[in-house]
């Protein structure tokens, strides 16, 4: 089910070339920070919510609804829904395979970085040739 | 425990620089004292991929979500703006960002310029030398020719702008306002022992790579081999006074929770804006009972932060803006000075902050419903990740012996020492000065076609710069210290950091508070042979 949740969120964008969230280890990422029990209450919404709505369950549902069954859940546990969705976001956003894939920026560890070229000074010209600012004060 | 020359209090920017300007007298016995521990650079979140999820872990800002064993509670209930610390070898400068500009002429003399708040017993001709020094010691990049300050002396190649930097730089230039580089303490080349920036970005985590000058980096190497001892994990709680009325040391608790004396001729504190009046509050004695130091209910008062506007702009291009230090980038101090025709006295810096990461482009998309769940939120969030440009306004604020911080005998620390609360309430002069820099960053952001995602003040979380809360002065009744960072009322007690400052400015003070304490620490030198015989 928390594979389910988590590509309903975040289901991947192969243009884009990031991954579904189910191909991460978010269930680990939630071990980690103790939110199991969390994840389950929140799953028990969605399904209670699904069944409420479209007399199925969560799970069987198509993307589209199961998009309404989390804007509904919502409405039912502002904080719960929330604490698990943004949780979800920090997994996916803090693991090496997708930040590899965001840019071409260097991810954590060491010791490779990032370049960022010369500059070009001549563009402070507008900014000296107006000379100074600052207050001159006697001392 | 034997007796020492001199007892520092804390390790962080200030500690350090007294630690090694007083140790070029070898001939003393000097001993900081340190109430967190030393970090360990490999161990920093930097170097993992996770490593955003620290800003509410071990590198949060804030005490009380870190939960540190050496931090203090602080009860942020009666402010706008929470304070923000880091508790450890090193002090605040572990966590900082490291823009390094210098307080301008014009902040030593408000009162008699603009007719507000306090001129200082000294002018800024006085630090100048102290800000070269110190800009050597801690390794400082930037440009001189700033039309905004007097010049530098000396300055390591400045942080690239990067192309997030290049494109605003043209907004300015399109309004015909001031920008310059950022002054950073950042290593743009290597120097000494310590290597380059390679622009991973997370600063405010902790450099993993060591280009940051952070004071576990410049100062503590030099003060070390000088020969002053850093004792860890010991929290003083009170300082001491003799039958006479000087100071004769400190008390403390050490690691292992023994209580502990460390007698010394002369006491240097350097807590911070916070930590400093913290411990003068809770040193009560018959003489003082109110407080140490506190005999004209001064010490804790006058508190000034720097308030923060925020604005946020999104481009159609990828200007790769996330990359580089984020805290420095290029400024602008346009609107530094006071000018009548505006409705608020004294000024702003407009601090350009690089693209936010990852998880908080999300988080905060999410949030704000920029950025939508499903399968239209990859293309969203690529359309605000790297595409995004942060203005921070950062706004001088006026001395109020109102804005305060006391103590909190409900909530104390792992020792049992109470915390702090906070009183501060913004002033209207401050409100109008933010909402003129807000103003003008949408200015900018028009000017380039950005599109403004997100425009506030003050913004909670910020306030780094602790000030005013111990102030110095000539006149024994409104102020706390002599000019020379002397207790008026205890002459062997010498107060080093941002509490003694009389005025704001509006950049970040670490520069000019280092300098000061360098400057206090020459007059201590020269004095030192007096203070050890009497």
């Amino acid at each position: 089910m928390i594979e389910v949740i988590c590509d309903t969120l975040l289901p991947g964008d192969p243009a884009l070339g990031v991954p579904p969230a189910s191909r991460l280890d978010m269930d680990g990422y939630f071990r980690a920070h103790g939110l199991e029990s969390a994840v389950q209450t929140f799953a028990a919404l969605l399904d209670d919510v699904a069944m409420e709505t479209f007399e199925r369950d969560f799970a069987s549902l198509s993307t589209e609804q199961r998009l309404q069954c989390l804007e509904k859940s919502k409405r039912r546990d502002l904080r719960l829904a929330n604490e698990i969705i943004i949780h979800a976001l920090k997994a996916y956003y803090s693991d090496a395979i997708v930040l590899r894939e965001l840019s071409s920026a260097a991810v954590p560890p060491f010791p490779e970085g990032n370049t960022l070229e010369e500059d070009d000074w001549t563009i402070l010209e507008p900014v000296l040739e107006r000379g100074p600012i600052f207050r001159v004060v006697e001392p | 425990m034997e007796p020492v020359d001199v007892v520092i209090v804390g390790s962080g920017a200030s500690g350090a620089a007294a630690a090694w300007s007083l140790s070029r007298d070898t001939t003393l016995k000097i001993v900081c004292l340190e109430q967190g521990t030393v970090s360990d650079p490999a161990g920093y979140p930097s170097t993992r991929a996770d490593w955003e999820l620290s800003y509410h872990g071990i590198a949060s800002s804030d005490p009380n979500e870190r939960g540190n064993p050496a931090d203090y509670p602080i009860d942020n209930s009666g402010s706008p703006i929470s304070l923000a610390n880091f508790n450890g070898f090193g002090g605040s400068t572990i966590l900082y960002s490291g823009h390094f500009p210098r307080f301008h002429p014009s902040d030593f003399r408000t009162r008699s310029l603009d007719g507000v708040g306090d001129d200082w017993p000294f002018g800024y001709d006085d630090l100048e030398p102290y800000f070269s020094e110190n800009e050597r010691m801690m390794g400082v990049a930037g440009l001189v020719g700033d039309t905004a300050s007097p010049d530098y002396e000396r300055l390591s190649p400045p942080i690239p702008l990067g192309p997030m930097g290049r494109k605003m730089a043209s907004a300015f230039n399109q309004l015909d306002w001031h920008w310059w580089p950022s002054y950073g303490a950042i290593n743009t080349r290597g120097i000494g022992e310590r290597p380059a920036c390679i622009n991973l970005g997370p600063c405010n985590t902790g450099c993993a790579q060591g280009a940051k000058g952070s004071v576990d980096e410049t100062y503590w190497p030099h003060a070390r081999r000088q020969g002053v001892e850093v004792r860890t994990e010991c929290a003083v709680h009170e300082v001491s006074l003799a039958a006479d009325g000087r100071a004769d040391g400190v008390r403390y608790i050490d690691a292992e929770g023994r209580e502990c004396f460390q007698a010394a001729s002369v006491v240097v504190l350097a807590c911070s804006g916070a930590g400093t009046p913290r411990l003068l509050l809770h040193s009560k004695s018959a003489s003082f009972p109110d407080g140490l130091l506190n005999d004209h209910g001064l010490v804790g008062r006058y508190l000034m932060l720097h308030p923060l506007g925020y604005t946020e702009g999104v481009f159609e291009d990828d200007l790769r803006s996330s990359i580089g230090p984020q805290g420095c980038s290029l400024f602008s101090q346009q609107f530094y000075e006071t000018d009548p025709g505006r409705d608020f006295v004294r000024g702003y810096t407009m601090h350009l902050l690089r693209g936010t990461p990852p998880v908080e482009t999300a988080v905060t998309g999410y949030l704000t419903r920029r950025i939508p769940l499903g399968a239209a939120h990859h293309r969203k969030f690529a359309e605000a990740f790297n595409h995004n440009v942060g203005i921070a306004i950062i706004a001088e604020d006026l001395p109020d012996p109102e804005n305060r911080i006391e103590l909190d005998p409900d909530h104390c620390d792992a020792r049992g020492m109470p915390g702090i609360r906070v009183h501060y309430t913004l002033a209207e002069n401050t409100k109008r000065m933010l909402k003129h820099g807000v103003e003008r960053s949408k200015q900018l952001f028009d000017a380039v076609g950005a599109r403004v995602v997100a425009s506030f003040a003050p913004v909670k979380h910020t306030g780094w710069h602790i000030m005013g809360t111990a102030r110095m002065g000539t006149d024994p009744t409104t102020s706390v210290v002599s000019p020379n960072g002397q207790a008026h009322a205890v002459k062997n007690l010498f107060i080093v950091d941002s509490s003694v400052f009389v005025t704001a400015g509006a950049v970040n003070p670490v520069a000019t508070a280092q300098a000061l304490t360098l400057k206090i620490c020459d007059h201590l030198r020269s004095n030192m042979a007096e203070l050890v015989a009497a």
